[in-house]
């Protein structure tokens, strides 16, 4: 070794002496984003392999037709070792999931993009399609592992208390639900126990009163900042784009009086409030409290008030409706499992006894008390008791 | 009508001042009693006018800036308001969708996602033609971090 030589291995190795151990230079290091897991960047990638697979008009078929497509040996291709079906299950083990909607909401209110929502009703699409081949497949705790990752992503969708992304929640939670009774024949006991048991074990979905106050604040809070604005042409603009019609009429001859259109925006951000009140009504009180409110509304005059907030009837029955069809699936179970007199014993929460039962050519029919725009809720089961 | 204004800037940049004559130099001597030199002060003089009247022309004659948010002209003040895409998914189309009914909402969603899959990935994303604007749009005009002189 050369004399340089030598004193450049001195010299390393003295630096190396000196320098702080490993972890001491982690902890002086910036803290790691708590976005480090977050469920949504995993979703994305699922997405992503998704959208790859799309483009082949036989594996679009089977998702979109999940539940009925005939199981071949290329559809059975499809789900084994599936690179989305791998990235559904990972994200949906995790707990953390930020879409990032509450910060874009406040940027871009209404215009904001949810592009997610859409890939995610397909990814369920997919991991029912996966835990269908594999109950068919005789692997059934593998198909309760894919079933659960997708009432995992039905809570995923609801994260970040946007609307729309609750209503997407509950209708992945419906296509799961729906899909346990199309198949209930078709677990053994065993595994119907285990299903039972995760099934008592899941968190409820939000409460969609959570989604309307967070709305009421996001987008709210896009509104009145845009409302201070308005001499700009541009944001004049796409102020008025939300309204049409007479509404949009009548804004615009508020449009030169700005305190008439802040009094506007506050009237309309503060019935959010009454919103999310009339949201925790139970659907016997509902009905007249929103005949009620609608009638203010339209007492009100104010055109932001009747085009801008959400159709919150619609939401109401819509999640009213997902707690009946889930309490009528653990009613189900209860049946399968433990015999009709058991079943029997679990109350209707929207009625005085239990669900009603009408037998059908391929199982039966289970029937809440609750109705939602007039329609009985109720849930098809395809079994029948030997 | 871009390349017309760009050829008539071009012409207004290619404007020289003439020489300024012997008379006129004469005439502001007489006036303000003392020698000149005219090609001193004339020079700059004349090509800030140029400059001036180049700027003004581009002014009168610039179109009035289109509105990115969803390609629409803004010449009027009184112009027609843009209409909310329903192609794009943004929140205000899926609560348009919801009023009226879910199965309006569903089929949007379904919608969506078909589209996304028959558009290259980069038409998938927001283009300068979509609703998304920052608050602050100065922010796209900065470079990245990485790309800043040292």
């Amino acid at each position: 070794m050369k004399p340089s030589q030598n004193l450049l291995a001195a010299l390393t190795l003295l630096i190396t002496s000196l320098a702080p151990p490993r972890s001491a230079r982690a902890a002086d290091a910036p803290p790691t984003p708590a976005l480090g897991r977050n469920a949504a960047l995993i979703y994305w990638q699922a997405f992503n392999a998704v959208d790859g697979q799309m483009k082949e008009e036989a594996f679009a078929k089977a998702v979109s037709e999940f539940n009925t497509i005939a199981i071949d040996a290329k559809v059975r291709g499809y789900v084994k070792d599936s690179v989305p079906l791998n990235l559904m299950r990972f994200a949906a083990a995790i707990e953390p999931c930020d879409w990032g909607t509450g910060m874009v909401i406040e940027e871009q209110g209404p215009y904001t993009l949810l592009p997610h929502l859409s890939k995610l009703r397909e990814l369920a699409r997919l991991g029912l399609l996966g835990a269908r081949v594999r109950l068919a497949g005789k692997q059934a705790t593998a198909a309760i592992d894919d079933l659960f990752a997708v009432y995992r992503m039905a809570r995923h969708s609801q994260a970040g208390d946007v609307l729309i992304s609750h209503l997407v929640g509950i209708a992945i939670e419906a296509m799961a639900n729906q899909f346990v009774a199309d198949h209930l024949a078709e677990f053994s006991n065993e595994d119907l126990t285990v299903l039972r048991d995760r099934f008592a074990k899941l968190a409820p979905l939000t409460h969609v009163k959570e989604a309307i106050i967070g709305e009421g604040k996001t987008f709210g809070g896009w509104m009145k900042r845009e409302a201070a604005k308005l001499s700009d042409f541009k944001a004049r603009q796409q102020f008025l784009a939300l309204l049409s019609g007479k509404e949009r009429e009548e804004a615009v001859k508020a449009i030169g009086d700005p305190p008439k259109i802040t009094a506007m925006v506050d009237e309309m951000i503060g019935m959010y409030d009454k919103i999310a009140e009339l949201m925790a009504l139970p659907p016997s009180e509902f009905g007249k409290a929103h005949q009620d409110f609608q009638a203010k509304i339209e007492e009100s005059r104010n055109p932001l008030s009747k085009m801008l907030l959400p159709a919150f009837a619609t939401v109401h029955g819509t999640y009213h409706r997902s707690l009946a069809q889930r309490e009528m699936l653990r009613a189900v179970l209860v049946w399968r499992l433990d015999g009709r007199a058991k079943f029997d014993t679990i109350k209707d929460p929207y009625g005085d006894g239990p669900f009603a039962v009408k037998m059908a050519d391929d199982g039966r029919e289970v029937s809440s008390k609750l109705t939602v725009r007039d329609q009985p809720v109720m849930m098809k089961v395809k079994w029948k008791e030997e | 009508m871009i390349e017309s204004l760009d050829e008539l800037e071009r012409e207004l940049m290619a404007l020289k001042p003439r020489p300024a004559s012997a008379q006129l130099g004469q005439r502001i001597e007489a006036e303000i009693g003392a020698p000149i030199t005219l090609g001193r002060w004339y020079a700059p003089l004349a090509v800030a006018a140029s400059i001036a009247v180049a700027a003004l022309l581009l002014t009168l004659f610039t179109p009035a800036p289109t509105d990115r948010t969803n390609g629409t002209s803004t010449l009027h003040a009184n112009g027609s308001i843009p209409a909310i895409d329903s192609t794009v998914p943004t929140l205000i189309a899926y609560h348009r969708a919801l009023a009226q009914s879910e199965a309006d909402l569903a089929a949007l969603l379904d919608a969506h996602a078909a589209a996304s899959h028959a558009q290259p990935a980069s038409n998938a994303a927001p283009s300068p033609e979509s609703p998304l604007r920052w608050r602050d749009d100065s922010m796209l005009d900065q470079p990245p971090n990485h790309e800043k002189p040292t």
